[in-house]
């Protein structure tokens, strides 16, 4: 059964928030249920929404967390006043996106490339995605003042789909040079919490 | 519309085309005669007098055409030279696949733009001026660069060597040296692959291939004059071929030395961040090899003929008023020779490894013969110092700081080749000099012995190879290294991104340096 994922958001001192959560998680036994906000490459909150929260004094901690342990976490930090922290919203996660980009000079990346987006894990879609390959025989060997490379192939697109699965995408390509990566879009359901 | 009697016995030529264009009657066979070419002979005066007002009003004696030139020129009949140089600079980044197929005739464009003017203007004087610097200048270039080129696209390194700290500096280490024996490009093109090959598995690579541009593709070069083209123009207008090695031996130590030891820390510190796998165990590896080592008698060769050709004085002949010394003569057959030499003996694969072709050649015989035209009206105002169009420049220019800066500045951006022949040429009229009086003023130990000229050519020198390395564009071998480790997977930093993260942070520091305390 495919697993529902949500954001969690938290208030409180965030030292305090991740041992809690990771002590909890461990007692629980529900390790790699959570994603914290620096895993999720989550698109940084805007300037006027650090104001408002410097000015409220808000302390944020955002997760991505499996629904059962979202819960449990809810019910516990409910049974525990003597803690400094807050659930602030608990919303369902629907899916994220991201865009990506590449440009790649050889024949072999270009097949590797190609084979990466061609095959993309159960529940990831790359809409929007174009593909351009251009082949310069006249370009091959070595050149110095006018350079131009023989192959290139270059691509760019939008990968979308459920949270989990773009997320573990994400890590699988963010390392690979070349390549582009815009930052997480999260879509939340909107009406819960 | 007549040109005065002043211009009618100096530049004949020049007048007779005025007045056949504007008189409407071409005294040439009907053929001549269209329309097109009436107009087509309008539009070429009409720059004529656009170019060389004095041509027309201004010059009244001129009796010794070389001494009034500089002094007559607008400064803006450089434009064709400041054109194509911004060609070569812009061009490979704003517009590269245009550039690439039509670079040849952009670089005719700007010649004939300003050759044809000229040649109107200046008739057979002008015509030996062109003659001129392509036999002394040109030729002479580009044999030495072919030469070069086809002798070290022989060699190739073969073998994977394990990518660490130690190895990558005594790769570069290596190249350095080797720089200056092949020149720039010929080191890059040997250097490269196994550079790439050592460090295939690694993830953080991109250092090294900035690290290798500033040192392989540049600094290196800087010990003779076989190292970087602008010290072989120098040793063509009569610098000695040892004074570089003598003179910027203390700058390029310096420089290379700070650099590998910095290189060394940083790729230590990237080397311990690559995760375990990424690090190839011994048995992965193929011995080092070197192949084609015979090649380095052919260098020898070259060498020997350029020494020759520093101590040799046989004398001289003239055509059409330039003198074509024997010397000279023997030194570029010579080299020639060398090259065919390499061809013959070298199996094809080697050069294959190499991935040689004669597309750089053939890049630079096009480039530089436009360079080397449109250059002559900018050496022409350099050599008049104070009289000429650019005397307010030279009064900026006042220390040996002053030139290294400055002609490293332009030898950012624009080639430093022709930017080294205008300071040479910028440092001989600030002080009067002639080319003839280098060779007496560079001895040290002679009473002809010129200090201040002396610390200009250093600067001059330094400045002009150093700072090729400051951008992608600064030398022809940063862009070829930049495409090779590209295709071979390695990201590379954009313009901006080349000179903000590595040649700001590391190269500029090293020249404050080196400015503090060597100038």
């Amino acid at each position: 059964m495919e697993k529902k994922y949500y954001e969690m958001v938290l208030d409180g001192p965030d030292d305090l928030i991740k041992g809690y959560l990771l002590g909890f998680l461990k007692g629980k036994g529900l390790e790699g249920e959570i994603v914290f906000e620096r895993e999720l490459h989550m698109k940084k909150e805007t300037a006027l929404d650090h104001i408002v929260r410097v000015i409220y004094d808000e302390d944020r901690f955002r997760i991505m967390i499996e629904e059962n342990a979202g819960r449990q976490i809810i019910d516990s930090l409910a049974n525990e006043k003597n803690l400094d922290i807050r659930v602030v919203s608990f919303r369902r996660i629907t899916g994220a996106e991201f865009r990506v980009e590449f440009r790649v000079f050889s024949r072999e990346m270009g097949i590797e490339y190609r084979k990466i987006f061609a095959s993309l894990p159960e529940g990831v879609e790359l809409p929007e995605y174009r593909r351009e390959e251009k082949i310069h025989p006249d370009a091959k060997g070595i050149e110095a003042y006018a350079p131009e490379h023989e192959y290139e192939l270059k691509a760019e697109g939008i990968v979308r789909g459920r949270a989990r699965e773009v997320l573990d995408f994400y890590d699988r390509i963010e390392h690979l040079p070349f390549i582009k990566l815009s930052e997480i879009d999260i879509v939340l359901e909107t009406g819960n919490g | 519309m007549r040109a005065d009697s002043g211009v009618e016995s100096a530049f004949p030529e020049a007048e007779n085309l005025s007045w056949l264009c504007f008189s409407g009657q071409s005294p040439g066979p009907p053929a001549m005669r269209s329309d097109l070419q009436y107009r087509l002979c309008f539009l070429l005066t009409a720059l004529l007098f656009l170019f060389f007002p004095e041509v027309s009003f201004a010059s009244s004696a001129a009796d010794s055409f070389n001494a009034s030139f500089g002094k007559m020129l607008p400064l803006w009949t450089s434009v064709p030279f400041a054109g194509i140089l911004l060609s070569i600079a812009l061009g490979p980044l704003f517009f590269p696949h245009f550039w690439h197929h039509h670079f040849g005739k952009i670089s005719a464009f700007w010649a004939l733009l300003f050759c044809i003017p000229f040649l109107i203007a200046f008739g057979g004087k002008a015509f030996e001026e062109i003659v001129h610097i392509l036999v002394i200048d040109y030729f002479p270039f580009i044999i030495l660069l072919w030469g070069l080129f086809t002798i070290a696209g022989g060699i190739v390194v073969t073998g994977t060597l394990k990518g660490t700290p130690k190895v990558n500096t005594a790769m570069l280490l290596t190249g350095t040296v080797l720089a200056s024996l092949i020149g720039t490009t010929g080191a890059s093109m040997v250097m490269i692959r196994p550079v790439l090959r050592a460090n295939k598995d690694r993830i953080g690579k991109t250092h090294i291939i900035c690290f290798f541009i500033f040192l392989i593709a540049n600094i290196g070069g800087a010990l003779t004059p076989l190292g970087d083209p602008p010290l072989f123009l120098g040793f063509l207008h009569n610098v000695p071929f040892f004074w570089v090695t003598l003179n910027i031996l203390p700058h390029m130590l310096v420089a290379s030395g700070l650099l590998l030891a910095i290189f060394y820390a940083v790729d230590s510190f990237y080397y311990r961040r690559e995760p375990a796998k990424t690090v190839p165990e011994g048995g992965e590896r193929v011995p080092l090899r070197i192949e084609g080592v015979f090649n380095l008698v052919f260098l020898a060769g070259v060498i020997g003929f350029i020494l020759i050709s520093g101590w040799w004085k046989p004398g001289h002949f003239e055509v059409a008023g330039i003198e074509i010394h024997y010397q000279n003569l023997l030194r570029d057959a010579g080299i020639v020779v060398m090259g065919l030499l390499s061809l013959y003996f070298t199996p094809w694969k080697l050069r294959e490894a190499n991935e040689f072709g004669w597309a750089p050649i053939l890049e630079v015989a096009k480039l530089f013969a436009g360079i080397f035209l449109t250059i002559i009206p900018a050496l022409a105002i350099l050599k008049a110092g104070s009289d000429g169009a650019l005397s307010s420049v030279l009064a900026l220019v006042k220390g040996p700081a002053d030139y290294f800066w400055m002609s490293g500045a332009l030898s950012s951006f624009l080639d430093n080749a022709p930017t080294y022949l205008s300071f040479f040429n910028m440092a001989l009229g600030s002080l009067g000099m002639t080319e003839a009086m280098v060779p007496a003023a560079c001895e040290v130990t002679s009473s002809t012995c010129n200090p201040l000229f002396i610390e200009y050519l250093k600067a001059i020198s330094a400045g002009s190879v150093f700072m090729g390395a400051n951008t992608y564009i600064g030398n022809a071998p940063n862009f070829m290294v930049k495409s090779i480790a590209e295709e071979a997977g390695v990201p590379m930093p954009s313009f901006l991104g080349y000179m903000f993260r590595y040649s700001i942070p590391f190269l500029v520091p090293i020249f404050i340096l080196i400015t503090l305390i060597l100038f």
